[in-house]
């Protein structure tokens, strides 16, 4: 190729691996993520083919992590798990993109996609690599991101209820119990329904909700005021030890949850 | 290319060569061939294909040496540094985010002819068409490479001239306010509209017909756009040529359905569509979205309304047939908004028409993201839908994409009476995402410095209400008008809602201090007047408007009646009514006349006279040929030996009437000039004052006060230049029926520019 | 001024309600004259109901209900209707919703924030952010 004078701007020095490793580290010490990231960008740009190339992908993921840009965080772990797959570090590549996504969820108001990103991404760790320490954070996580996204639905169901669209209510809470059964909106999505009922006039419906809700939450506040609002209405409680004909919410919450 | 394999023992063994950066484990991931199958042909050509598929690999062999199988890789090189030469008007950071090939990545051919045509790409947004850009590789050790974007821009291709020809019915200025695209001014530096972009001038002609269409002209056709470069290679003509063919009128309009119990007869007086007025694209589309709703509150949301339009030539009438067809039953399950990562999600939700489990009606839909985007809070606002649960279920989803609200706004002016006037606002039109309005304003001038902060919710209590709170502090200067200075402080609560699609009615509550700060040398009624007090006041304000373009109205009337209510707590009592109506007609050549009313009478209560700060002063821009409080009583000197009278203060007064006749036209000048001139006439007068305020005329040559009634005219001639720096305006006028000690003034002028 | 009037929910065929008869009619035969129900029984999918009202809102006040009919209809197990029930506006009652809320982390931006514009997204700690799980977002050790 002919020989071309590189433009000065761009002068950068070649300088030993080791030596850009070290710096990189020192950085990360020192709590400058973002030069650290830098730095181990820059290790693997002038020696791809080193060792440390390999792991420096990985400590710039990390570092852009902590700095708190995590779009390229997740885009450095996904070129790592591109290029080595098979590595000891993968299941570490994985994490570091759910927990990217994870820390870009933004409240209950505003757009989910990055808690769908989040979801998807800690499931495949714990679909991945099951018994590592990763996965059992990640459970974790999955948990607070399905939360999450049931906190969504009930905030629309609550938006809906508080208009008078209770068919558009009734349904949303509904989705809530279907989906999101675990989650902690269970016993508010209960009542929310008894709620729309006994407004309708609906009331076997009303009681029969309310009979689940006494069963599996016998000592939420949700259920106190579930009480008061059927015996403010003049409507008969059924007796709460009725059994309900799925009796399996209370067992699925504990085991998943101590499981 | 695989060698061929010709016994197929068992394999042993899988060997990779030539891999340096890439693993060996990995390139294994990717093969079909497992130690223990044997080898076939097949097998190792999908592998080869699934090893390219990679983009890691130049090159891939597979050698077949019976048990053992050799595996050579030649890796891509890494791309070691991108540097771009030659950009000057687009930035390295804006080509970097379009192209794929960044430090650190894999190097491909392929991969650069795609960042190739990307680039050009983005030159062509920037208007530059005659871009190239020519890749180079500088091979570097360590199978590295830098990758180098040579690039010749070429000239930016603009715009200097729209033309049009056949247009006989409306001028060039009027068609090309209508386009998006606009000649190239060096002004407008920031808008890339002005580059020439041929997808552009496809929405222009779209533009141009519906505007047309919307004129009556049902034949139009745009029959050729052409852009041809300038001998200076640097800029292009465009020119439209129109065939608009002739004005329609509505021929016969009817609605057929098959539907039982819907009777078209009484659907047709629905429509906006009656049968001999204009021809109007418009009114169609507006016609099937009532039939729509009309339609639907029988029974029948699942409806699909066709109107077809069938024109006869010789008696240039448009027949339309309204055709109403049975749709299918399909109910909406979900709605989902995405893409609000600052609005809230109620915010939107509230204005779309539709509720989850409504029945699917389409009209309701675009209504529904007009309603949206009228927000001004997204760039683009899309509902689209997607098949539900089942067959008879479907789900929206509204899709948004953000737009910065805030804006940080400065102004600067100069009139003649306001000497120089600056202001300096930053507001916020989605505070919080939720669609809350809030305002800081500094506004200070010769006479006036003001500072208020504006805050509104447009859905208070989730109604469709309009509720705020303004906080302000106002120190006006009259001394030399009419000697005395106020400086009012105070906050005020307003709401506001439509009564009816047309008229909307405001009420609002106001809690001012006003402090009056008499000149030493006044008279002593005024004298008396100064001081604080507590003005606590009521106010509505209802609002009429049937204006056809609020900007520059050409026809229709407006009408507003405000009436306010001083007393309940403060010290102030007084009732103050104001009335303004103004009634456009379009007359010949573009011509606009106007005419133009307003009144106001305020009148004290409980034995309260109206204070000075209070009464009214008219003048300048609401009197034109006279000062700023150059009309109405005033305190005067009779000079004892001509017996004329000087004037002194204005003193202002408690009624006044001004009517104005206008007749506004275009000036000769060639119209991008953005001139228009308006003869006008200004008639009325101002009085009325309490008798506390009144000084008889003691001793001759001592001052006392006048207060009569009489008529003032004034005319003249008004031009309005839209410069590029914003709206200037000169106002030359004569006062030709006035009072002796009257101020009166020939020549006004004032601009404001912002940013 | 007049008030604005819409539907919502489900609407009827040229606006009578067909004639369903417990007994005779089962899910399929409902599902050919209704289609699919506005909602299910919340726990017994063996009773669908049909859900419509209409709402007029005028002006700036609160968009009131004007009419609703919920049509119940039970079914046995093996699919026929046992039962359909009507259910009217008059059956309607006010309920003061109860106003607590299951909390979900995530806070509000602050006005400066908005108006002086850098868009905080959630911070970690609200989620319990810092993961003290060995290797967590503690980062590889550096002994790999």
């Amino acid at each position: 190729c002919q020989s071309r004078r590189i433009s000065t701007e761009t002068v950068y020095v070649e300088r030993e691996v080791e030596t850009i490793y070290a710096a990189a580290i020192e950085q990360m010490e020192r709590g400058s993520y973002g030069n650290a990231a830098d730095q181990f960008d820059e290790v693997e740009r002038q020696h791809p083919y080193s060792e440390w190339a390999r792991r420096a992908m990985l400590m710039a993921a990390y570092s852009n992590y902590e700095a708190g840009n995590y779009e390229e965080a997740i885009s450095d772990a996904e070129r790592f798990i591109a290029l080595h797959p098979g590595n000891r570090s993968a299941p570490y590549a994985y994490y570091l993109v759910a927990i990217s996504h994870f820390e870009q969820i933004l409240d209950v108001g505003r757009d989910q996609q990055a808690t769908m990103n989040a979801l998807n991404a800690l499931e495949q760790v714990v679909r991945r690599y099951p018994n590592t320490r990763y996965a059992q954070d990640a459970r974790l996580k999955i948990d607070m991101t399905r939360d999450h996204l049931a906190g969504k639905e009930m905030s629309i169901g609550r938006w809906y209820l508080r208009r008078g669209f209770y068919l558009a209510a009734i349904n949303r809470f509904r989705n809530v119990l279907e989906n999101y059964e675990t989650t902690t909106h269970v016993p508010e999505a209960l009542h929310r329904i008894v709620e729309s009922y006994v407004a309708l006039g609906v009331d076997n419906e009303a009681t029969q909700v309310a009979s689940v809700l006494g069963y599996n939450f016998p000592g939420s506040e949700w259920y106190e005021d579930t009480y008061r609002l059927l015996t403010e209405e003049g409507i008969a409680i059924p007796n709460p030890d009725l059994q309900p004909d799925n009796p399996t919410y209370w067992q699925r919450l504990m085991d998943r949850l101590f499981g | 290319q695989a060698t061929q394999a010709a016994q197929s023992q068992p394999l042993r063994q899988i060997l990779v060569q030539g891999n340096q950066r890439v693993e060996a484990d990995t390139v294994l991931s990717y093969l079909l061939l497992q130690p223990g199958v044997p080898v076939d042909a097949r097998s190792v050509n999908l592998s080869i294909q699934t090893l390219f598929a990679t983009g890691l690999f130049s090159d891939v062999r597979i050698e077949n040496r019976g048990d053992v199988v050799v595996i050579y890789v030649q890796e891509n090189p890494i791309i070691n540094r991108v540097i771009l030469e030659g950009n000057r008007a687009v930035d390295d950071d804006a080509i970097n985010e379009e192209i794929q090939a960044q430090p650190r990545a894999i190097f491909t051919r392929a991969r650069v002819q795609a960042d190739v045509q990307r680039i050009i790409e983005v030159y062509r947004r920037a208007g530059r068409f005659a871009a190239q850009v020519t890749p180079r590789i500088v091979e570097l050790p360590q199978n590295r490479v830098d990758l180098v974007f040579e690039i010749s821009e070429g000239p930016v291709t603009g715009v200097r001239r729209v033309n049009f020809i056949g247009n006989d019915s409306f001028s060039d200025r009027t068609l090309r306010r209508e386009l998006v695209t606009v000649e190239s001014r060096w002004w407008r530096f920031f808008s890339t509209n002005d580059n020439y972009d041929p997808d552009r001038l496809e929405y222009d002609r779209e533009l141009l017909r519906q505007f047309y269409q919307n004129q009556g002209f049902a034949d139009f056709r745009t029959v050729s756009a052409v852009a041809e470069l300038t001998p200076d290679q640097e800029d292009f003509y465009i020119t439209f040529t129109l065939d608009e063919g002739d004005i329609y009128t509505f021929g016969d309009v009817s609605v057929e359905t098959e539907l039982p119990d819907v009777d078209p007869e009484r659907l047709v007086q629905y429509l906006s569509v009656r049968s001999g007025e204009l021809f109007q694209g418009e009114l169609i589309e507006e016609s099937v979205d009532t039939l729509n709703f009309a339609v639907g509150a029988t029974g029948y949301a699942f409806v699909n309304i066709v109107p077809n339009i069938s024109r006869n030539r010789e008696d240039r009438t448009v027949d339309v047939v309204f055709e109403i067809e049975e749709g299918p039953r399909v109910y909406i399950e979900r709605i989902d908004i995405v893409g609000n990562t600052r609005t809230l999600d109620h915010v939107i939700r509230r204005e779309l028409e539709l509720v989850e489990g409504d029945a699917f009606n389409r009209s309701l839909i675009d209504r529904s993201q007009g309603r949206v985007r009228r927000l001004g809070f997204f760039e683009e606002v899309e509902i689209t839908e997607v098949q539900g649960s089942s067959p008879d279920r479907a789900r929206l989803q509204v899709a948004v994409t953000e737009q910065p609200t805030g804006e940080l706004a400065f102004g600067a002016g100069f009139s003649s009476t306001d000497a120089f006037l600056i202001d300096l606002s930053i507001s916020e039109r989605n505070l919080r995402g939720r669609g809350q309005f809030l305002r800081f304003r500094i506004a200070a001038s010769s006479r006036r410095e003001q500072i208020d902060i504006r805050f509104t919710e447009p859905r208070f209590l989730d109604r469709n209400l309009a509720a705020g709170v303004d906080i302000f502090s106002v120190r006006s200067d009259f001394i030399t008008e009419a000697s005395f200075e106020t400086q009012s402080t105070g906050f005020s609560l307003r709401a506001g809602f439509p009564t009816t699609r047309s008229t909307n009615l405001g009420l609002q509550y106001t809690l001012r201090t006003d402090d009056v700060v008499v000149f030493a040398g006044a008279n002593q009624a005024l004298r008396n007047q100064a001081g604080s007090r507590v003005t606590s006041v009521m106010n509505y304000t209802l609002r009429w408007d049937r204006v056809d373009n609020p900007i520059e109205p050409t026809r229709g009337f407006r009408a507003e009646v405000a009436q306010s209510f001083a007393g309940i707590g403060g010290d102030v009592r007084f009732v103050s009514t104001e009335i303004t109506a103004s009634v456009y007609r379009p007359l010949f050549w573009n011509f606009v006349g106007s005419l133009n009313l307003n009144s106001g009478f305020i009148m004290g209560w409980g034995g309260d006279s109206v204070r000075i700060n209070d009464r009214f002063f008219r003048g300048g821009n609401s009197f034109r040929g006279f000062e700023i409080a150059g009309i109405g009583p005033r305190v005067v000197v009779r000079d004892t030996t001509t017996g004329r009278l000087r004037g002194g203060d204005a003193l202002g007064g408690r009624f006044y009437a001004i009517g104005t006749a206008e007749m506004s036209f275009p000036l000769p000048l060639p119209e991008q000039y953005g001139v228009r001139g308006s003869l006008f006439t200004d008639f009325g007068t101002l009085g009325l004052l309490d008798d506390d305020d009144l000084i008889a005329e003691a001793t001759p040559g001592s001052a006392f006060t006048t207060d009569d009634l009489s008529l003032r005219v004034s005319s003249g001639l008004s031009i309005f230049w839209d410069s590029p720096f914003g709206p200037v305006r000169f106002d030359l006028a004569e006062a030709l029926v006035n009072e002796t000690y009257d101020r009166t003034e020939f020549f006004r002028f004032s601009t404001r520019t912002g940013f | 001024c007049t008030p604005v009037l819409r539907n919502h929910g489900f609407i009827y065929v040229d606006g009578e309600v067909p004639e369903i008869v417990p007994g005779e009619d089962n899910q399929a035969s409902v599902l050919e004259r209704l289609g699919s129900p506005s909602t299910q029984g919340v726990f017994e999918s063996t009773t669908w109901y049909y859900m419509s009202d209409t709402r007029q809102s005028l002006a700036y006040q609160r968009p009131q209900t004007s009419y609703r009919r919920i049509m119940e209809i039970q079914f046995d197990d093996a699919g026929t209707v046992t039962a359909v029930n009507e259910y009217g506006i008059g059956d309607g009652r006010r309920v003061t919703l109860v106003d607590r809320e299951t909390p979900t982390p995530g806070r509000e931006m602050s006005v400066w924030e908005q108006l002086f514009g850098n868009i905080g997204n959630l911070p970690s700690e609200q989620f319990g952010g810092e993961q003290n799980l060995p290797g967590g977002a503690g980062g590889p050790r550096r002994d790999e």
